[in-house]
């Protein structure tokens, strides 16, 4: 399956509904430390936020809650992995994203048949401060061989700059966080965002 | 059983934590290594951010201890400095202690080692040098107060191995009784068999796994590698000889010319 | 005033260390001090008095080799 090229990650409903119209396709909602009761509200309201702007909603780890409340699509890392109930989510159609690091996590990865994988950190990144190591251009290029049709995502330290290289370096999608959210203007970052990823295309 | 500083160890594998690619690798590779040390270090953090505090979880979580580094130290004085707030925060008197000398090898300095040893193990630090395979500079650290050396096998994170192998079996043959344990410059587990093989107590590995295709099944190999090579030297090997021996026996053999 | 803290200059009002900490944000966490070089132990930082230009260096447990 094909999936829009840029994929901002946002941690809340109301950033969801600020992305409809702005021609993202492709939304992840990441939230943490939240209480049940607020999660799903927030699923819930990014959902429809979605349906009414014609994006596909990623819900960040919260599968079970992603199932309930029926959304297109989860991420999910390789700790979810364990206790996820990957059949149930196959079961209703919702589509899987997983993360991955290294080749032992890839291998995990490929063996789940996901609708897209993704690498990261590919710089390093100002939201996680802790020095992992990027992953660099060159594991992209190396994942994008092993992965074939399945899409892959870069995220991590992703900015307008660096985006026509990444997708050269093998990405399909650029997923970001930071370079849109922390802007002083994001509507107008994204669109540029869109503006590279069309000409890269 | 590895004795060092008083802690009784049963794994000779000691992990470093950095370049990995995340924390649940860096997790799992710890747990694939049965390793019981693990190196850590202090950085700058900023008042917002919580990612040391994570790292400090995770790393308790582990139920490891830790041996803190004063990694990108280069004067006596930083080394030193670094080594008391080590101590604060990690509450632990060891210490792994780099004393850098030249950036391209990342060699130690080993006079500023030989002097900020001096001052730590008077302060009651129980210090873990990383060293040369320099007799006297061994030596010294000895005096110094160090009951435990880190001789080096190769720059830090160049992967080759054991470069001076005459060097580091002269330290060997010269201090039998201290523990010695190789570190930096490992790149694959046969570096490390090797270095059990030729006597040395236990191995630091860090670059070789978190930086491989897969680090979790590298940390497990490392691990065998290390009790492999422990057991063969423990086990007696055989010489080697510059002819060949038959290994089948001559007598009984058939005419058949 | 203003203090360098970890390479980056800040406005203080804070006298003792352990005052600006608490205004950077570093409230609870475990953290190790330096004021100039010289290491500042937890108990000391409340009796910690800064100066106009100090270089103030807050470090975390980090990853290591």
């Amino acid at each position: 399956m094909t999936l829009a090229r840029v994929y901002p990650i946002v941690d809340s409903a109301a950033w969801v509904a600020r992305l409809a119209g702005t021609g993202v396709r492709l939304v992840q909602l990441r939230i943490k430390d939240t209480p049940q009761a607020q999660l799903r509200a927030e699923i819930r309201g990014a959902r429809q936020a979605c349906a009414a702007a014609g994006m596909q909603l990623v819900v960040n780890d919260y599968w079970q809650l992603a199932l309930e409340e029926q959304c297109d699509f989860v991420h999910l890392g390789q700790g979810d992995l364990d206790s996820a109930d990957v059949a149930a989510l196959r079961r209703v159609g919702v589509r899987l994203g997983v993360s991955t690091h290294d080749h032992r996590e890839l291998e995990r990865a490929l063996a789940l048949r996901p609708d897209y994988v993704a690498l990261g950190p590919i710089y390093p990144t100002l939201l996680k401060a802790m020095p992992w190591q990027p992953q660099g251009l060159e594991r992209l290029s190396e994942w994008k061989r092993r992965l074939g049709a399945i899409p892959l995502v870069a995220i991590g330290g992703l900015t307008l700059e660096r985006l026509a290289g990444v997708y050269a370096a093998g990405a399909d999608v650029a997923a970001v966080v930071t370079d849109i959210v922390r802007n002083s203007q994001p509507e107008i970052r994204v669109r540029q965002w869109l503006t590279v990823a069309e000409a890269a295309a | 059983m590895l004795e060092l500083y008083g802690a009784t160890l049963r794994s000779r594998l000691l992990l470093g934590t950095a370049r990995y690619s995340s924390p649940a690798v860096l997790k799992e590779a710890v747990a694939a290594a049965r390793t019981e040390v693990v190196t850590v270090s202090l950085r700058r953090e900023a008042g917002a951010e919580r990612a040391g505090q994570g790292f400090w979880s995770l790393i308790r979580e582990l139920g490891v201890r830790v041996l803190p580094n004063t990694a990108g130290c280069h004067s006596v004085k930083e080394a030193v400095t670094t080594a008391h707030m080590a101590r604060e925060v990690f509450a632990t008197p060891w210490v792994k202690l780099e004393v850098i000398g030249e950036d391209d090898t990342l060699q130690p300095d080993v006079f500023g080692l030989a002097e900020a040893a001096r001052i730590l193990c008077g302060e009651g630090f129980e210090v873990f040098p990383y060293t040369t395979e320099d007799l006297v500079v061994a030596e010294r650290l000895l005096t110094a107060g160090c009951r435990v050396l880190m001789p080096w096998g190769a720059p830090i994170g160049s992967g080759r191995g054991l470069n001076n192998l005459f060097g580091l079996g002269a330290l060997r043959a010269h201090f039998p009784h201290v523990p010695l344990i190789i570190d930096a410059g490992l790149g694959v587990p046969s570096h490390a068999a090797h270095a059990m093989e030729l006597g040395f107590d236990a191995v630091l590995v860090n670059t070789a796994v978190a930086q491989a295709g897969d680090p979790v099944a590298m940390a497990a190999a490392f691990a065998q590698a290390v009790e492999a090579g422990y057991a063969a030297r423990a086990a007696g090997p055989i010489e080697p000889k510059d002819f060949g021996t038959p290994s089948t026996p001559v007598i009984g053999q058939a005419f058949l010319g | 005033m203003k203090i360098l803290v970890n390479g980056a200059w800040h406005d203080t009002e804070a006298v003792k260390l352990a005052v600006a900490l608490g205004e950077l944000g570093y409230g609870d966490q475990v953290v190790a001090t330096a004021v100039n070089g010289e290491f500042v132990g937890a108990e000391a930082r409340a009796h910690t008095t800064l100066a106009e230009g100090d270089r103030v260096e807050v470090l975390a447990p980090m990853q290591g080799g």
